[in-house]
């Protein structure tokens, strides 16, 4: 109203219009209450870490963003996940290469994305149930492949996959995710496929009727999320030189949080990796930085909720003044 | 305390961030009075609903509302409705698998100590069925009801509330001419009974028909306000648009050429009647330049006409389509974006915008191979045919960048059309192209439609706006039972003729 | 394309299919009937097929399918059915830890006509309702891990001499070392670990009262979570020089911190259970010691027992299948004791 408020709310305004700023407000704060506590906190080494733990939620959140911007869902990410270090590990025991270790793992990935590609866009199954059925059909599968038992003990050097430092300094799974997250960004905002994928989530009659190829696009989507899942597998068995199977359980909410935290909406429409990368940066952070701040464990889960629900009520508050009600 | 006035606004200024909404509105509205309030799209009108709806609270606005004679908090929806104001939105909001029954009275179900008492529920709902003029059993589920039934069925709920005041936003829009007759008798009953109304409307006629008094509004304030015994259309028109337009429906007759587009055979099903064909086996071609006008009653298929040559119905459809004497096979909307249609659905909400995307984007995604080549972003590109579409239609927004959400029903329309102008269609399908949306912008689409035939783009255009119909069509079908009922030509295509081909079987 | 995927997919399902079914008939057909068992399931009201009738069933519970540590208990369980001449069934929930589904299972092999149980009992109070029911159709019962007035005994690793050797592990391997240790769990709120990690506080304060407990940790069965955190605490707490773990992945998460920091020679860890990477970790000096529960005993003794019960004979109320702490030269010795497979 007043003229010098004008130009301190241009710049509020500006802040508003970032789809990114429910992840960034609370990790500013987390990170301004952590120095002040304990500054070890900014040690290269446990920046390096949490960037490190960040990563292996980040690669799967990618796709994920393209998904959920699509109106997609997936609740089988983690059985995926699972799926692609089982998968991996079981070929590398049986003296498969290891580049073609991974890329049956990635297949395996795919054969998952698939189904929940036929379940949900052929069949027209609700993706919520179907993708849950597919969580618990490749966890069945995992069990019975493995006995449940985890697969370690690698001839080779399939544990530099993920354990190798750069530099001496920077774990190789940041590389990855950086250079996948910097693909993923450009396929999302500058690709015609990235526009696709948005449209479809915006409103996927009107992108139907304006030619756009719908089924095969949200099939690429499915597909895409299932692969960078079993990637993560992948990495996650290498970097503990042992394939779990239960690597990837009860990760898929949890991935899926830091995705919509970080901006992406949940009604499809609008997506964001850089801030898929910022959700995950927080989830990483929150419990880092509680042990660093000496807060006991127990009251973790109770800070980590009500951080979530801060995040999501700053997304709504955004959207609320963006949209002018 | 008595008053003449059951309802006044005194001063009501409501503001958004940047943006005054309602500036100083004072209304008053007496008993039994009907008063129609006009005025283009953005002009405050869902504004002032709302503030009487109670959404907006008393304590976001500035201004006073008297009810009665006496100053009223309107701090709730709740204070709204003890003051007897009952809403009738333009969107339809009935429970689909729920009884018409409990539709009408939903929350305010008859009860015999803890239960639902049936009996007096079913009785009731047939009284009130009986007075909008809907023939049909209580028990039935609201599924099935075309889009005329539920907007009646959504009055009656209103009517179930004994209301002394009830706020109509388009209520006709999605109405056969016979169902709003049926609403205009019912609007009279009650009138006479001393209930008020206010009635949000574009359609002038109707306004003459029953309105006692008229109140145009412009850019969030009162211009005009009279009995509307003493006004004309001129005269209201000039109102809202702020301007005097000599002639509604400039049509331009453009140079009308060769046949470009046949259609043989076409069969559709019907969408929600399973077993049965909404249209069968016509046949009718377009010629270049031309306007085909397509006319009938709501339900008579039109509208599946035109999305079974736009290939976006396909299951069940029969048809030959030849392109310029070719015959060609359109499996799917991109199949006929490749020969060149485009399509502007009726519903823009459901299948014409993205509605979180800017104009920028809404615009550009038919045509998404001028601006991805080779699949990345040529930004300039983009831009450049955005702009240049968003000074053409003069959209009404911030920037190109603006989200649809934020725009007027009338800006919406306009992007959806610049989406199918950009992608240079040879043939465009329209469907109801100004519906619900103001004069100025009407006026404005019409001049479009005029540009594009004389630039040799052919056009078929479903309309309910018989006006609209008459005047813009160089050519008229009418469908009526499944079949093509008539083909009017010249000073032929009237308001009478048309109507005797939809009612004919 | 997308055809030739959904065949692959197809394939891959019936594969899965056919590897299940495979697995089922290997362990359900072997029971061989020499008449051995006593036939007084005259009280069994649910007899469906005529040939249980004189075959003893028994059913037995698990948090999950396989594993390292429940493997085992199936593999003794099955070993000491066949023995007997049992008809052994080991039933676990479609998702690991899934408790309410363990309930559940509980009453299935109630309703499936069961003449033996040995229930998992992970809450006394959920469980109460189905224990009397087992009691009323005349089941017999052996808990397995805890015990319950429902049933005469009970066999497990007792939780207070679990901790206090995971303790004396501890005090072995840190010699005249400082000890300053966190301790990781699988949740804070699984009773049965925090009464092993208090007896390992209890037990570590008496041998050595100069130790410090850093911090109570838990790690949800995720060894990424748990490296995360080891990780964390030693930035928060630079003193931290030993971890000891109740849950095997927070093992394997420890063990993969002390690699890549390289603190082989002034970090350690003491591991749980028994599983191959654990082992591995001890063999590779990443892990110093780990504390084995006797799973296989655990699963073998119970159905002894069981059978005790059915012939009449007094059985303890709680029978200790043992801790044995397994330090780097024990490794190989232990591994093929066990059959586990360390090679590459």
């Amino acid at each position: 109203m007043n003229k010098e408020n004008s130009k301190g709310k241009a710049v509020f305004k500006a802040l508003l219009s970032k789809n990114e700023l429910g992840a960034v407000l609370p990790l500013a704060l987390l990170l301004i209450v952590v120095a002040f506590v304990n500054p070890n906190f900014f040690s290269t080494g446990n920046i390096f870490d949490i960037l490190r733990t960040a990563s292996f939620t980040f690669i799967v959140a990618i796709p994920l963003t393209f998904l959920l911007s699509s109106q997609g869902m997936d609740l089988s990410v983690g059985a995926a996940t699972s799926l692609g270090g089982v998968i991996c590990g079981m070929t590398l025991k049986a003296g498969v290469p290891l580049p073609l270790a991974i890329v049956l793992a990635l297949i395996a990935g795919a054969a998952v994305g698939t189904l929940n590609g036929i379940l949900i866009i052929k069949s027209n199954l609700p993706a919520f149930i179907a993708t849950l059925g597919t969580q618990y059909l490749v966890n069945g599968i995992i069990a019975i492949i493995t006995n449940n038992l985890a697969i370690s003990n690698f001839e080779g050097n399939f544990k530099q996959l993920s354990q190798y430092k750069l530099f001496d300094q920077i774990p190789m799974p940041i590389i990855y995710a950086i250079v996948l997250g910097i693909i993923g960004q450009f396929l999302l905002t500058k690709t015609r496929f990235g526009r696709e994928v948005l449209a479809i989530g915006g409103n996927k009659e009107t992108a139907y009727l304006a030619g756009i190829k719908v089924n095969s696009r949200r099939m690429v989507t499915f597909i895409g999320t299932s692969v960078f899942a079993s990637l993560a597998g992948v990495l996650i068995a290498s970097r503990f030189a042992s394939a779990q199977p239960a690597a990837g359980t009860g990760t898929e909410l949890s991935i899926m949080a830091g995705v919509i935290i970080g901006g992406t909406s949940m009604f499809g429409g609008q997506g964001t990796v850089i801030g898929s990368a910022l959700g995950a940066i927080l989830l990483a952070t929150i419990t880092n930085a509680l042990i660093l701040m000496n807060v006991s464990t127990l009251w973790q889960n109770a800070i980590y909720g009500l951080i979530l629900i801060v995040a999501l009520y700053v997304d709504k508050y955004r959207r609320k003044a963006l949209s002018g009600e | 305390m008595n008053s003449e006035y059951i309802l006044q606004m005194k001063n009501v200024t409501k503001r958004f961030p940047g943006v005054v909404a309602l500036r100083d509105v004072s209304i008053s509205l007496k008993r039994g009075e009907v008063m129609a309030i006009c005025g283009e799209n953005g002009a405050g009108k869902s504004t002032l609903m709302k503030i009487l709806s109670g959404s907006y609270t008393s304590k976001e606005y500035e201004g006073e509302i008297w009810i009665d004679g006496k100053v009223t908090d309107f701090s709730s929806v709740q204070v709204a409705e003890a003051c007897g104001i009952e809403m009738v939105y333009q969107e339809l909001n009935v429970m689909l698998d729920a009884s018409l029954a409990e539709n009408i009275y939903v929350g305010n179900l008859p009860m015999k100590g803890i239960v639902v008492d049936y009996k007096k529920l079913y009785s009731d709902t047939a009284v009130m069925l009986k007075r909008v003029g809907l023939e049909l059993d209580p028990k039935q589920r609201v599924r099935g009801l075309n889009s005329g039934q539920m907007q009646m069925l959504s009055i009656a709920r209103t009517l179930s509330k004994s209301p002394r005041i009830i706020v109509l936003d388009e209520p006709t829009s999605a109405l056969t001419d016979k169902e709003t007759d049926i609403l205009m008798n019912t609007i009279d009953d009650l009138r006479r009974e001393g209930v008020s109304f206010l009635f949000i409307s574009h359609k002038l006629d109707e306004v003459f028909r029953i309105a006692d008094k008229v109140v145009v509004m412009r850019d969030g304030a009162v211009v005009y306000e009279n009995d509307v015994k003493s006004v004309t259309e001129d005269k209201l028109v000039e109102a809202m648009i702020g301007r005097t337009i000599d002639n509604m429906y400039p049509k331009q007759p453009a140079q009308i050429g060769e046949e470009v587009l046949r259609v043989e055979h076409l069969t559709v099903p019907h969408p929600s009647n399973k077993g049965q064909n909404i249209v069968e086996d016509i046949s009718f071609s377009l010629r270049k330049g031309e306007i085909l006008g397509i006319g009938g009653l709501v339900g008579a298929g039109r509208s599946e006409v035109l999305s079974a040559i736009f290939g976006y119905i396909t299951r069940g459809v029969t048809k030959d389509l030849y392109l310029n004497g070719q015959k060609v096979n359109i499996r799917s909307p991109l199949d006929a974006i490749k020969h060149g249609m485009g399509y502007v659905t009726e519903e823009r909400k459901q299948t014409g915008y993205i509605w979180v995307h800017s104009i920028r984007e809404n615009l550009t995604l038919a045509c998404l191979d001028k601006i991805f080549p080779r699949g990345i972003v040529d930004k300039n590109t983009e831009k450049e045919l955005a702009d240049q579409m968003f000074e053409r239609l003069d959209i009404k927004a911030p920037s190109v960048e603006t989200m649809l959400v934020n725009l007027s029903g009338g800006n919406q329309q306009k992007v959806v059309v610049g989406k199918w102008l950009l992608s240079q269609p040879t043939i465009l399908l329209i469907d109801e192209p100004t519906k619900g949306i103001d004069v100025g912008t009407k006026a404005e689409i019409y001049k479009i439609m005029n540009e594009l035939t004389h630039s040799g783009v052919s056009i078929i255009m479903v309309s309910s706006d018989m006006p609209e119909l008459v005047s813009m069509s160089d050519r008229c079908l009418v469908l009526s039972n499944k079949h093509i009922t008539g083909e009017l030509t010249g000073s032929d295509i009237t308001q009478e003729n048309v109507m005797k081909a939809a009612i004919a079987s | 394309m997308k055809k030739v995927l959904a065949i692959i997919l197809a394939l891959i399902l019936c594969f899965s299919l056919a590897a299940c079914s495979s697995g089922d008939s290997g362990d359900t057909d072997t029971p061989d009937n020499t008449g051995d068992n006593t036939p007084d399931s005259t009280n069994e009201p649910s007899d469906e097929g005529g040939d249980s009738d004189d075959t003893v069933v028994c059913y037995s519970f698990g948090p999950m399918t396989g594993g390292a540590a429940w493997g085992q208990f199936e593999r003794g369980f099955m070993t000491a059915c066949e023995e007997l001449g049992w008809e052994g069934h080991y039933l676990a929930p479609t998702a690991d830890n899934n408790m309410s589904q363990l309930f559940n299972l509980h009453e299935t092999a109630i309703t499936n006509g069961a003449d033996v149980m040995i229930p998992l009992v992970t809450d006394t109070d959920a469980m109460s309702d189905i224990l009397d029911t087992a009691v009323e159709k005349g089941i017999t019962m052996v808990g397995c891990c805890m015990g319950d007035p429902h049933f005469p005994g009970y066999i497990g690793t007792d939780p207070t001499n679990l901790g206090y050797t995971v303790a004396e592990a501890l005090v072995q391997c840190m010699g005249d070392q400082e000890i300053h240790v966190v301790t990781m769990q699988t949740l804070l709120s699984t009773q049965s670990q925090v009464d092993q990690v208090d007896a390992f506080e209890e037990k570590l304060m008496e041998l050595r009262p100069d130790a410090t407990i850093v911090r109570r940790e838990e790690c949800n069965s995720s060894a990424q979570t748990a490296q995360d955190k080891l990780s964390a605490v030693c930035i928060a707490n630079p003193e931290t020089n030993a971890l000891v773990s109740f849950d095997s992945y927070a093992g394997l998460g420890a063990a993969t911190y002390v690699e890549a920091e390289g603190r082989q020679d002034d970090f350690c860890v003491i591991g749980i259970d028994d599983a191959a990477e654990i082992l591995l970790a001890i063999k590779a000096g990443n892990m110093d010691a780990t504390v084995a529960q006797m799973w296989y005993k655990m699963g073998y003794e119970s159905v002894y027992l069981a059978n005790d019960v059915r012939e009449g004979k007094e059985i303890p109320e709680y029978t200790d299948s043992g801790t044995s702490i397994i330090m780097p030269e024990d490794v190989d010795a232990w591994a093929e004791e066990m059959g586990t497979d360390l090679s590459a």
